[in-house]
C-alpha cells in the first residue's frame, strides 16, 4: 500500500509543476482568448536559461529568475503586442502559436542539442533533497513548485475578486467592447496580463530545471497534460487548474504504478474527454462560464 | 461534377501512371519517382485533411490519429495476419473512418466543442492511440511492427513503380474526392457550416450528418493514404506514426494553399515538401522547421485566406515569374538538381502572388485590371470571394457548367 501512497504522493507533486505550466495558459485563454501553445517552448527555455546561467556560474539556480522573469516579462507583453495587433484570437492564436513552438524548440534543440541536460549537482543543492514525512519522501523543488502554484493562484483569484485592476480584467474576459465602453484600457492591461503569464512561464521553466532532466521533446508531453489541466479546472479559472492539475497527477501517478508508465497519458486522456463531454467549463463551474 | 473536371482527372492520372515506364526510354533518376511519391502522399493527406476542417471550419488537430489507424491496420494485419496487403487497403480506409465516426459522434453532439475545444479534442485522440498503441502488444507494444514489400500484380511494376502508383491513385481519389464534394450540394453545406451553423441548421442544413460524413471521407482517405504509406516505410513505429509533424504539415499546407478550395491543399502540400526536402538535401534539416514554424506564423498574421485564391487571381503573372525564374535557373545552374529550380520558381510565382497590388500597377497597362486581387492588406474581400454561400463562387465562371 505504502508504494501507493508514495506515488500519490509523488504524483501530487508533479501536479504542482503541471499547475505552475496552467496557470499562464489558463490566464491569457480565458481573458485575452488567446490560446498560446507557445507558453510551453517558454518554459522549456525558462528551464534551459536556469540550466545555462546555474551551470556557467555559481549563481543559485533560483537566482537566475532574477533574469529570466524579466526578460519573460517581455516577450509575453510582445507577444499579446502581435496578437492584439493583428487581432489574432481563438482558433488563429492556437496556430500562431505553434508555429512560434515549433520555432522555439528547434532553436532550443540547435543550441543545445536534443540529448538530455541536466543541472550538476555541484550546482544544483536542491534537486537531491526531500523532506521525510513518516515512510514517505517529498521532493524538495516539487514541494516549491506546488506551492508557489498555490499561492500564485490564490493570489491572482484574490487579486481578480478584489483589485480594480483584476475587476476590469474580468470584465475584458466577459466582454471587451462593454468593458472599453466603461473606461477600461483593455489594451494596456491586455500587454500586462500577457507579461504577467509569461513570467510564470519562466517560474515554472525554472522549477522543471531544477528537478528533472532537460531535452526538448519534452515541451510536446506537456501540451496534452496541461491541456487536460485547463479545460477540466475551467479555462480562466486558475485555483480550479490547480485543483485539476493534482487530480491528474495523483491519478496519472497511481495509473502508472498500477499498469506501468505507458499507462499514464491514457488515464489523463480518458478524463480530458470525459471532462469534455460532462464538464465543458470545467469541474467548478455552474455555466457557459467563458 | 463535370465531364470536363471527370476527364481531366483521368488524363493527369493516365499520362502520371505511365511515368515509370518511361525510366527505360530516358533513364532519369529514382529519386524523382520517390520524391512524386511522397508529394503524392501529401496531396491526399492534406486534402483529407481539408474535407472537414478546411470545408466545415472544425479545425482537426488529430491527422495523425487516421493515419495512424491506417498505417497500423495494414501492418498489423499483413504481418500478424497474413492477409493480403491490397485487400488491406481498403479495410484501413474503413477502420480510419469509423474511428472518424466515433471522434466526430462524441464532438458534435456538443456545440460548445468548437474551435479550439475541437482542435484540442482531436489532438488529445491522436495521443491516446499512441499511448494505447504503445502499451497494448497487440498493435505495437513498444517494438514496431515490420511490413514486407507484396507480391504485385505485373501491371504494376516493381516496388518503386507500385508504391508511386498506388499513391497516384490515392491523392487523385482525394483530390477528386474534394472537388466533387466541393461542387455538390453536400460541399455547400459543408461552406454553410463554416460560416455560420447556427444559420445553417436554421435554414435546413442537417449539420450533424453532415459534419460526421465529412469526417468520415476525411478519416476513410487518410487511412488508405496510411495504408500505402506502411509499405513505404518498411518499419512501422509508435514515434513516426503519431508524431505531431503530420497535423502541423497537413495544416500548414492546407493554410498555405488556402483552405476554402479543393486546389488549395494541393499548391500547399507541392509548396512546402517541395522546399521541405530541398532544405533537408542541402544539409539544413534542422532549419527546415524553423521554415514551417515562420511560414505558419506569417500566413496567420498576413494571409489567412491562403495562396490559391491570390494565385488564380494574377494568374499570367504569376507563370510568367515562375517561368522566367526556372529558366533563369535552370541556365545559370545555381543548386543541384530541377528540384531546386522547381523551388525557386515556386519562391517566385508566391512572392508575385502576395506584393500588393500596387507594386505591380506599374508593370501594367492599365491602372486596374478586372483581374486584379484587392490589396494584400485589405484581406475582407478575398475571403467573401472565397465563396460563402456558393463555393463555386470561388471557381470563377468559366470553370462552371
Amino acid at each position: 500500500v505504502s508504494i501507493y501512497v508514495q506515488s500519490a504522493i509523488s504524483g501530487l507533486l508533479v501536479g504542482g509543476i503541471f499547475a505552475m505550466m496552467a496557470i499562464g495558459l489558463s490566464l491569457v485563454w480565458g481573458m485575452l482568448k488567446v490560446v498560446n501553445i507557445a507558453h510551453f517552448a517558454l518554459i522549456l527555455l525558462g528551464g534551459y536559461l536556469t540550466y545555462q546561467l546555474a551551470a556557467t556560474t555559481t549563481l543559485d539556480p533560483f537566482l537566475t529568475l532574477l533574469f529570466s522573469v524579466p526578460a519573460f516579462f517581455v516577450v509575453g507583453v510582445a507577444m499579446q503586442w502581435v496578437f492584439e495587433r493583428f487581432d489574432v484570437r481563438h482558433f488563429n492564436s492556437l496556430l500562431l502559436s505553434f508555429g512560434l513552438f515549433i520555432i522555439v524548440i528547434r532553436v532550443i534543440s540547435n543550441i543545445w542539442s536534443a540529448d538530455f541536460r541536466r543541472l550538476p549537482a555541484a550546482d544544483n543543492p536542491y534537486a537531491t533533497q526531500s523532506i521525510i514525512v513518516g515512510d514517505f519522501a517529498f521532493q524538495l523543488p516539487m514541494l516549491l513548485a506546488f506551492v508557489t502554484a498555490v499561492v500564485i493562484s490564490a493570489a491572482v483569484a484574490v487579486a481578480l475578486r478584489r483589485t480594480y485592476f483584476g475587476k476590469a480584467l474580468r470584465a475584458i474576459g466577459h466582454d471587451p467592447q462593454v468593458a472599453a465602453a466603461f473606461g477600461i484600457d483593455a489594451r494596456r492591461m491586455g500587454l500586462l496580463l500577457g507579461g504577467f503569464a509569461s513570467a510564470t512561464g519562466a517560474l515554472a521553466g525554472t522549477f522543471v530545471g531544477v528537478s528533472s532532466s532537460l531535452f526538448p521533446g519534452q515541451a510536446v508531453e506537456w501540451i496534452g497534460l496541461v491541456f487536460t489541466v485547463v479545460i477540466v479546472g475551467g479555462v480562466g479559472n486558475l485555483l480550479g487548474a490547480v485543483v485539476a492539475a493534482l487530480i491528474v497527477g495523483i491519478v496519472s501517478g497511481l495509473a502508472s504504478v498500477a499498469w506501468g508508465a505507458s499507462a499514464a497519458p491514457i488515464v489523463t486522456f480518458v478524463i480530458l474527454i470525459v471532462a469534455l463531454l460532462f464538464r465543458p467549463y470545467g469541474l467548478f463551474s455552474r455555466g457557459a462560464a467563458t | 461534377v463535370t465531364r470536363r473536371a471527370l476527364t481531366t482527372f483521368l488524363a493527369v492520372g493516365v499520362a502520371l501512371w505511365f511515368l515509370p515506364d518511361l525510366r527505360g526510354v530516358v533513364d532519369f533518376p529514382l529519386f524523382y519517382l520517390l520524391f512524386l511519391y511522397t508529394t503524392f502522399f501529401w496531396i491526399a493527406q492534406a486534402s483529407s485533411w481539408n474535407v472537414l476542417s478546411g470545408y466545415t471550419g472544425y479545425f482537426s488537430f488529430g491527422q495523425a490519429a487516421f493515419f495512424g489507424v491506417g498505417v497500423y491496420t495494414s501492418a498489423i494485419l499483413v504481418n500478424r495476419h497474413g492477409w493480403d496487403f491490397f485487400v488491406t487497403i481498403p479495410v484501413a480506409g474503413v477502420a480510419s473512418a469509423l474511428l472518424a465516426l466515433g471522434v466526430g459522434g462524441l464532438a458534435f453532439r456538443l456545440r460548445q466543442l468548437r474551435g479550439e475545444i475541437f482542435a484540442l479534442l482531436t489532438l488529445a485522440v491522436s495521443f491516446i492511440l499512441a499511448s494505447v498503441a504503445r502499451f497494448s502488444p497487440a498493435i505495437d507494444g513498444g517494438q514496431g511492427i515490420a511490413i514486407s514489400p507484396p507480391d504485385a500484380p505485373g501491371f504494376l511494376g516493381g516496388f518503386n513503380d507500385m508504391i508511386f502508383r498506388l499513391a497516384l491513385v490515392i491523392g487523385l481519389l482525394a483530390v477528386g474526392g474534394a472537388y466533387a464534394i466541393q461542387h455538390s450540394r453536400f460541399g455547400w453545406g459543408l461552406f454553410s457550416i463554416r460560416d455560420d451553423e447556427g444559420v445553417a441548421e436554421g435554414l435546413g442544413v442537417p449539420t450533424f450528418r453532415f459534419k460526421m460524413a465529412a469526417i468520415a471521407v476525411t478519416g476513410f482517405l487518410a487511412g488508405i493514404s496510411g495504408s500505402v504509406h506502411s509499405l513505404q516505410i518498411g518499419y512501422v513505429t509508435v514515434e513516426d506514426v503519431f508524431s505531431l509533424n503530420l497535423a502541423l504539415f497537413v495544416i500548414l499546407m492546407s493554410i498555405l494553399g488556402g483552405r476554402n478550395h479543393w486546389l488549395g491543399p494541393v499548391v500547399g502540400a507541392v509548396f512546402v515538401f517541395t522546399m521541405q526536402d530541398r532544405l533537408a538535401s542541402a544539409g539544413f534539416e534542422r532549419w527546415s522547421q524553423i521554415a514551417i514554424g515562420s511560414i505558419l506564423v506569417l500566413m496567420v498574421l498576413f494571409a489567412r485566406d491562403g495562396l490559391y485564391l491570390r494565385l488564380r487571381a494574377r494568374i499570367r503573372t504569376v507563370a510568367a515569374a515562375f517561368v522566367v525564374v526556372f529558366v533563369l535557373s535552370s541556365l545559370l545552374g545555381v543548386g543541384g538538381s530541377v528540384f531546386d529550380h522547381l523551388l525557386f520558381a515556386m519562391f517566385a510565382g508566391i512572392l508575385v502572388a502576395l506584393v500588393p497590388a500596387a507594386w505591380l500597377r506599374p508593370l501594367r497597362r492599365t491602372a486596374l485590371a478586372p483581374d486584379e486581387p484587392a490589396p494584400a492588406d485589405a484581406d475582407v474581400p478575398v475571403v467573401e470571394a472565397a465563396g460563402s454561400l456558393d463555393p463555386s463562387a470561388a471557381v470563377g465562371p468559366e470553370e462552371r457548367s
